[in-house]
């Protein structure tokens, strides 16, 4: 399940930076920064980039997740800081949910 | 007029702008408007002429203003971003136009188009100096509205608090206006930011001493999730204050988390009266009273009415606001517990990004001129990030790869519309929308 997820996010994150042209989102690792620090993408890409994830891991696994809800926003340790700590948050929802 | 050299002066010793690595005293402030001051007059920039500025807050525009309201001028703030820049100008006459976005300042003579709007010609006749701003309005067609700057800023009078402040907020906003005067007038300093991402904004807190951040609830929820507040140390700020959009109570708790030695204030205004002194009744919470003895609040079936003596001097569009007796009805909507006001919002089809303000029409009409779209409704889900998305419903011609006309619609409005605006979610109706629409399609998120 987690290599799926993965490749979705890491999918998701390619076509985004078609755009953006990052050059730290090129090869994508668990330890790609997302969100915070230096480098890393902006508000708004990181909600599309959410959404973008979230119909797609629904999609895969005939789930019905939010990815962007409270319980994300309450988090000490936010679970967009990067690949890793994403892919981590939609196996814990996608636990809660089946 | 107020006497912007002698404001200026009475401070001389003291720090007025941060930018970067660089101080620029009271004094120096003095003389580099005194030196603007001349460079206008160089340039046949002439008393009695309504000036369009464009640009973010920096050392240049900043005293490229103070010398225009020095002076009998009316200033034009301009929105940076998709505008139609031409229509603004002529909506307000603009004789001269000045850009400050791009390094050296340029400036454009442009044509006479008639008389100003009488209401600067009477600032004009009394010798005073105004600045204009825009306002989204309520249909999202930008309404031009004319402040006086000795009326605007007589609530500065006995500002005493000499901060060291962030300019987060657009020059071009009203809230933006208000913390520069304010700032000014109290003899605080003013750090300009040149780029407002969590990082950066730390990192910034940190060189320069932040003492007040006015911020928005998007930005603090951003900050949140970036985790840059535990890698810098934030210590120096006593005051954050938000206010644009409304904030969620999980928002508000992480604020105090990381800001706890300081004291969270919700600030309210509108552009047309300002922001007036505010108090929030505890860090945590989400009711507020607004204070002042220039301002006036009352509550009429859960909407807040106010009145204000520092309020515009009206629009230049024409176009009257809603006033019964001199209340001004604010449209939005509140809930009251004695003195304290919740403000909840208003009831309209607009859309709030992160502060952004967005009009579904606008998108819509950019989604419908897609090729393949028959109809499309754009409305407002929910999103704990930016606090509301765009999102759009569309109906398209059968048979089309829905996967490419994604696309095609993405792209499309990310050629003609800012970010903030381009539909984040777009779903595919199997049926006309038609229908839906005159049930109203669009959801309040």
């Amino acid at each position: 399940m987690k290599e799926k997820i993965f490749e979705i996010i890491s999918a998701a994150i390619e076509e985004l930076n078609e755009e953006l042209e990052y050059e730290e989102l090129e090869n994508v690792t668990v330890d790609t920064p997302i969100f915070g620090g230096e480098t890393g993408i902006d508000s708004l890409s990181l909600v599309s980039l959410v959404v973008e994830v979230e119909g797609n891991v629904n999609d895969a696994f005939d789930a019905n997740v939010t990815l962007a809800d409270e319980k994300a926003m309450s988090s000490r340790n936010s679970p967009y800081r990067n690949v890793g700590s994403f892919v981590d948050f939609i196996v814990a929802k996608l636990g809660d949910d089946a | 007029m107020i006497d912007i050299p002698k404001l200026l002066l009475a401070h001389e010793h003291r720090v007025a702008l941060i930018s970067g690595p660089q101080k620029t005293s009271y004094s120096q402030l003095f003389s580099l408007v005194d030196h603007k001051t001349k460079w206008l007059k160089s340039n046949q920039v002439v008393p009695g002429g309504v000036v369009a500025l464009r640009g973010d807050f920096s050392t240049e525009s900043i005293s490229i203003f103070l010398a225009l309201v020095s002076q009998k001028f009316v200033v034009v703030l301009l929105p940076t971003g998709d505008v139609d820049l031409e229509a603004l100008l002529n909506q307000v006459k603009a004789d001269v136009f000045i850009d400050t976005s791009s390094g050296e300042p340029t400036v454009l003579h442009r044509e006479k188009m008639g008389a100003h709007h009488h209401l600067i010609e009477d600032l004009f006749s009394k010798g005073e100096s105004g600045f204009v701003i825009f306002s989204s309005g309520s249909s999202g067609k930008p309404k031009p509205i004319l402040h006086s700057l000795k009326r605007f800023t007589s609530k500065y009078m006995t500002a005493d608090k000499p901060f060291v402040t962030l300019t987060f907020l657009l020059f071009d906003h009203i809230a933006g206006v208000d913390t520069l005067l304010y700032v000014l007038f109290s003899g605080g300093a003013l750090v300009t930011p040149s780029d407002r991402k969590p990082f950066a904004i730390c990192k910034l807190v940190e060189s320069a001493g932040v003492e007040v951040l006015p911020v928005s609830p998007s930005f603090l929820n951003l900050l949140w999730l970036s985790g840059d507040y535990e890698t810098h140390s934030l210590e120096s700020v006593k005051i954050v204050t938000y206010g644009s959009e409304p904030m969620t109570q999980q928002n508000l708790d992480n604020v105090q988390v990381m800001f706890p030695n300081a004291t969270i204030k919700q600030k309210y205004g509108t552009s047309e009266f300002g922001s007036p002194a505010s108090k929030s009744r505890g860090n945590g919470e989400l009711w507020i009273r607004l204070d002042g003895d220039r301002f006036q609040t009352k509550v009429v079936d859960g909407i807040l009415f106010v009145k204000s003596e520092t309020s515009m001097l009206g629009y230049l569009d024409d176009s009257q606001p809603i006033l019964t007796d001199g209340w001004y009805n604010t449209g939005d909507r509140v809930e009251t517990d004695g003195e304290w006001l919740r403000i909840l919002g208003r009831n309209s089809d607009m859309i709030n990004v992160g502060g952004e303000k967005v009009f579904p029409s606008e998108v819509e009409a950019v989604v419908q001129a897609v090729e393949g779209v028959i109809e499309c409704s754009v409305y407002g889900e929910s999103n704990p990030i930016t606090g509301q998305m765009v999102c759009a419903a569309v109906y398209a011609q059968d048979g089309l790869d829905q996967k490419l006309l994604k696309k095609k619609i993405k792209k499309s409005c990310q050629q003609s519309l800012a970010r903030y605006k381009v539909p984040i979610k777009i779903k595919f109706s199997d049926n006309p929308l038609t229908n839906q629409r005159q049930k109203k399609i669009r959801k309040m998120g």
